[in-house]
């Protein structure tokens, strides 16, 4: 009996808990997601970018071959590259340090930023057909069907990029016609943005309409957008667009940066008045100097202005500063009626290109991506990416590149995943995300500088102004 | 241009995640872990870790020495935040928590004994420059408790109490990248701190059937250490670095089991509680502040779990065999979870035998952790994806009885 209780003792251990391990001794592991595709409904085998600065890879004021090989149409090339795709995609790559008014940082605390105008020489002038990537820094809507002569545009605006990116009117009279001539199966559009920023970035003192002091009109945004996007549709009969929308400026640190209030360049904090309440910055508005609202927009050029007494009160301690007493010029602030004006066009051309989009003639072969809500979103709640907490900031935010306007490269990185995200969505593809932490981010001085005076940024406030001729000069 | 640098402050330093979570360890003698850690109600030097009533049954004065060789391994597939399912796997790492034993036990069966082990531990290594290096590169905790003890017998034979001081000694390490710049700045935080906490247990003898029951305090364990940051100069107004204080409250637990005894047989059903909602907020303070380097709160909020065991023992002659399987949940919300503890609810497969001759014994317990495949979506760290784990666990313990 004994024996028998020993036996079924050592059953239970040896056997039970054996039976139960030799079943179940692995990891739990099943597969998960789908495998990376491109799908059978785009061919991706000729892809052409359309756009603007935010397409070219313009970055930190100026266009350079560092930035431009992290454009986010040469970012979404490289993903569906990745997996099998075989695209060569041209870009009007510049030599370094680029063409433009370069932004270095030279120190985060205090921040200093150095600009350096620069003029290098394109790296492939003589490339044998029109580029792939046909952005155009400076370029507004009207200037895809524009078919004036490159080099006298060029003058004519005060904006190289026409001469370097289309060169000759051999290769095609206009954008369109070059994009028509690589004959592409797949085409990246980002256009619109100037037809509104030229006006917000000049703080409303000069425009894109016909008169040169508003947006694009409506109805002219309609027009051109419409025809852009069926001229391209007709090239071929497969051809497929992407086509991102307009950004709301208030995401946009060139105009959320400097608050419309006196900030203590020692603390950090707004100088209060008697009553606890803020003291206002004095810009002028309407052709006339007042006082600040919150409403209003401090365009970031206005920084450097401030630090040397634009915009406040000739009174201790700021009479110090030579320009004490003088309000803040027109150029600079995006007053509370401009503002409303700037988002009107904004909404009017997002809602123009939704419709146009959606038309069922259209919605087949065209997939928006969604720019406009994403940024919204990022401004609301931050972006978290594996650990890192993207925001609209200006330069700690991640998103923008030193000018405040343009996206950094992680920005471009982050804006090729929406673009990708929407392809995949609307035609059954799964082309991986780029890792935004692959890309590079914040380019740190390289020597550290000594402290200055002020707490307040040093950005000159010349830099800006070339960013806002490139948006403005017609 | 403070209220630029401000921003730098919430995310800076540490994504949103310290580390650790369900940092617990169970195993502190090869002889419970061959039985899935079901030892309520049974007695042996390592009862004073498990149930410290136990110790008023065991006769003279006893000795046990032990480690526990944990090999584990994890994986993540992701992020999603990437369209991706790349797989990444943990640099392999062994651990090894270990344990003391001394009881001494008058024949009236008042019993005094100290032990010491390490119930809370973590340790994690991703690859220096995985995917996820911003959330975590390399996580260390250590704890080390010292746990005099009383057990006497109470009013009668069949019942025993067990009281006792646990002093808390800690390490922790945590290493990751900032990757917001070029170059990647590499931040290291280190420290270590002490903290004190009390145990009980009461066990019951009802032969054939016991009943056990022990409660281990929280503890809040106050660490003193530094923030290492290697980086460019030009961030060195940013990020100075310097010293850090931090405490994080080690959660309390109560452990009960219901046994079942013959001569050869031993068999428990067990039940453990772990109060890990006491792990809810984490307050790091740096000594020297700036825009970028400021004061953290972090938020974990993790759910109090159970933990469901059985374990058997036969024994014949000199000899012992063991077999156990647990139960055991995690605490971290889908949320929260995040690569510095790739945690999941896991399945727990024990195996164990023991051999006496004369005074020594000599016990060995393996057990194979076999953790569910975790997908999470929606972490606030912005890492979505799937983790997979496994671990090998070896026990062996060398007893002495002394006399």
């Amino acid at each position: 009996m004994r024996r028998k209780i020993k036996i079924s003792g050592i059953f239970a251990v040896a056997l039970i808990f054996s039976f139960a391990f030799i079943f179940y001794a692995c990891e739990e592991f099943t597969e998960v997601g789908n495998p990376p595709s491109l799908g059978v409904q785009v061919d991706f085998s000729r892809v052409v970018a359309i756009g603007n600065s935010l397409t070219a890879g313009f970055q930190d004021g100026a266009l350079f071959e560092g930035a431009q090989q992290y454009s986010y149409a040469n970012l979404i090339v490289k993903q569906i590259n990745s997996i099998g795709g075989n695209i060569k995609f041209e870009q009007p790559l510049i030599n370094e340090p680029g063409i433009g008014t370069r932004l270095y940082l030279r120190s985060l605390s205090p921040l200093i930023i150095e600009q350096r105008t620069v003029t290098s020489s394109p790296k492939n002038p003589t490339y044998p057909a029109p580029y792939n990537n046909l952005a155009v820094p400076g370029a507004i809507l009207y200037d895809i069907f524009d078919t004036t002569d490159y080099a006298a545009k060029s003058i004519q605006r005060g904006n190289p990029f026409f001469q370097i990116v289309l060169r000759n009117r051999a290769l095609g009279p206009t954008m369109f016609h070059q994009a028509k001539a690589l004959n592409p199966t797949f085409v990246i559009f980002w256009m619109g943005n100037n037809d509104v920023l030229g006006y917000a970035s000049s703080g409303g003192t000069r425009g894109t309409d016909p008169t040169g002091k508003l947006p694009t009109p409506d109805i002219i945004f309609l027009s051109l957008f419409r025809s852009a996007i069926d001229s391209l549709l007709k090239i071929n009969s497969t051809v497929k667009i992407a086509v991102a929308n307009i950004p709301d400026v208030t995401v946009i640190p060139y105009f959320t940066t400097v608050p419309w209030f006196i900030v203590d360049p020692n603390t950090g904090k707004p100088v209060l008045d008697q009553q606890g309440r803020p003291i206002p910055l004095i810009g002028v508005k309407g052709g006339t100097a007042q006082p600040l609202t919150a409403n209003d927009l401090v365009l970031l050029p206005a920084m450097t202005l401030i630090a040397t007494g634009y915009g406040l009160p000739n009174v201790p301690p700021f009479n110090q500063l030579p320009n004490a007493g003088k309000p803040l010029p027109d150029e600079v602030i995006l007053d509370a009626n401009e503002v409303t004006i700037a988002k009107s066009a904004i909404t009017k051309f997002n809602l123009i290109i939704d419709t146009v989009l959606a038309n069922p003639a259209r919605a087949g072969r065209t997939v928006k991506v969604d720019i406009y809500s994403k940024l919204n979103d990022v401004k609301a709640h931050g972006l978290e990416i594996a650990g890192v907490k993207f925001t609209t900031s200006y330069i700690t935010g991640g998103l923008f590149s030193l000018d405040g306007i343009h996206p950094s490269s992680r920005g471009h990185a982050i804006v090729a995943n929406e673009f990708i995200k929407a392809i995949n969505t609307k035609f059954g593809s799964n082309i991986p995300f780029i890792d935004v932490m692959s890309v590079p981010g914040i380019q740190l001085p390289t020597t550290a500088m000594a402290e200055g005076k002020y707490q307040l940024p040093k950005v000159p406030a010349e830099a800006f102004k070339n960013i806002v001729e490139l948006f403005t000069s017609r | 241009m403070r209220f630029i640098l401000a921003f730098l402050a919430i995310f800076l330093i540490f994504s949103t995640n310290l580390s650790a979570g369900g940092f617990q360890i169970n195993e502190h003698g090869a002889r419970a872990t061959g039985m899935a850690g079901a030892f309520a109600t049974s007695y042996a030097p390592i009862s004073i870790f498990y149930n410290p009533a136990g110790i008023a049954y065991l006769k003279g004065m006893n000795f046990s020495l032990g480690t526990t060789l944990i090999f584990p391994s994890a994986r993540f597939r992701g992020p999603y935040q990437f369209n991706t399912i790349q797989e990444t796997k943990i640099v392999k790492q062994v651990f090894y928590p270990s344990n003391l034993y001394l009881t001494y036990t008058t024949e009236s069966g008042l019993a005094f004994g100290i032990g010491v082990f390490n119930p809370y531990g973590l340790g994690t290594k991703w690859p220096e420059n995985w995917v996820g290096r911003a959330i975590t590169v390399e996580s260390d905790l250590k704890t080390f408790y010292i746990n005099p003890t009383i057990a006497f017998k109470a009013f009668i034979d069949e019942l025993s109490l067990g009281v006792g001081f646990n002093y808390v000694y800690s390490t922790v390490t945590l290493t990751r990248k900032i990757t917001s710049f070029n170059p990647e700045v590499d931040v290291k935080l280190s420290g270590s701190g002490t903290g004190v906490g009390f145990n009980f247990g009461l066990l019951l003898k009802l032969d054939p059937i016991s009943f056990g029951l022990s409660y281990r305090s929280e503890v809040k364990v106050k660490y003193s250490g530094t923030a290492d940051f290697k980086k460019p100069s030009s961030l060195d107004p940013l990020l100075p670095g310097g010293n850090i204080k931090t405490s994080v409250r080690m959660p309390g637990i109560i452990n009960a089991g219901l046994g079942f005894s013959t001569e050869n047989l031993t068999f428990e059903l067990g039940y453990q509680f772990t109060k890990w909602s006491s792990y809810d907020v984490v307050e790091i303070d740096f000594e020297t502040e700036t825009p970028a380097q400021a004061d953290q709160k972090l938020e974990r909020y993790y759910k109090d779990v159970s933990l469901y065991k059985a374990g058997l023992e036969y024994r014949f002659g000199n000899f012992a065999l063991r077999g156990g399987i647990a139960l055991d949940q995690n605490p971290i919300n889908d949320k929260y979870v995040e690569p510095s503890l790739p945690d999941s609810d896991r399945w727990e497969f024990t195996f164990g035998a023991g051999y006496t001759f004369g005074n020594i014994t000599v016990d060995f317990g393996y057990m194979f952790v076999r953790f569910k495949q975790r997908e999470v979506i929606g972490t606030v760290v912005g890492f979505d994806g799937v983790y997979n784990a496994s671990a090998h666990l070896f026990g062996i313990n060398f007893s002495y009885k002394i006399f």
